[in-house]
């Protein structure tokens, strides 16, 4: 019997975003209307992203810490939305909490969309890209025999 | 296209006034000789996190969750809520305990 063994996620140890996290953390929070970030740390050296509301206030609406090995979500207020081990598993603790009738407006506005943007991106794009691909190929041998 | 942005600085006078909350409650925080996770342990919280962004300046202390605060920061709940509503609402705290009829 052969065992495959899974890469393991390497999770930074604590401190600052590495630069591929705030990536993602950026794309799946990025709306059409301007959004503004801020990161931060807490006494315990693990980071913080704050996903800030429009100007003046800039008041925090999403919060996502990085404990260990679990990302954790939090509204404005300190509500738990959400806990994963990875980034990407935050589109499903969005589409649960968007169904919740006890979050904050903006926060469900925001999550609703995180998870509708996610879905787009992983579900549509590869179909859209496929057919554009297959298109490709179709229309010049299609063309050929008119 | 990404118009995700760092918030600018300097920082807008509703983050001043919430960084201003936050570095007293921590100062609180300390002085009651408790750590991000005790405070949190003592309020209930699953997650110590939520202290962080408080005294980090992003977020507010929940109104509903004064009193609490406050018994485990060893303050009396009306002078902590007076102290939080002169920093996140000073035209407020003005009108209710500044300004003589």
């Amino acid at each position: 019997m052969s065992i495959v063994e899974f890469p393991q996620r390497s999770f930074p140890a604590s401190g600052a975003w590495s630069a591929d996290e705030l990536q993602q953390l950026i794309a799946l929070f990025r709306a059409e209307g301007e959004t503004s970030f801020a990161t931060g740390t807490t006494e315990h050296g693990d980071p913080q992203f704050y996903l800030l509301g429009p100007a003046p206030e800039h008041e925090c609406v999403l919060c996502v810490s990085r404990l260990a090995q679990t990302y954790v979500l939090e509204d404005g207020e300190g509500r738990l939305i959400g806990e994963t081990p990875t980034l990407d598993g935050f589109a499903v603790e969005a589409a649960r909490a968007a169904l919740r009738g006890s979050r904050s407006l903006v926060a469900r506005l925001a999550l609703a969309w995180c998870a509708i943007r996610l879905t787009i991106e992983e579900k549509l794009e590869p179909i859209f890209e496929e057919s554009q691909e297959l298109l490709v190929r179709v229309v010049p041998q299609v063309a050929a025999f008119v | 296209m990404v118009r995700s942005r760092q918030a600018e600085s300097p920082a807008p006078k509703g983050m001043e006034q919430r960084k201003r909350a936050g570095s007293w409650l921590q100062e609180r925080r300390k002085a009651a000789g408790l750590s991000q996770i005790e405070l949190a342990q003592r309020l209930g919280l699953k997650y110590y996190t939520f202290i962080s962004q408080v005294e980090n300046g992003f977020g507010r202390v929940p109104n509903d969750s004064m009193e609490a605060w406050a018994r485990a920061l060893n303050v009396a709940p009306a002078e902590f809520a007076r102290h939080l509503l002169a920093c996140y609402e000073p035209e407020l705290h003005k009108l209710l305990f500044e300004v003589k009829a």
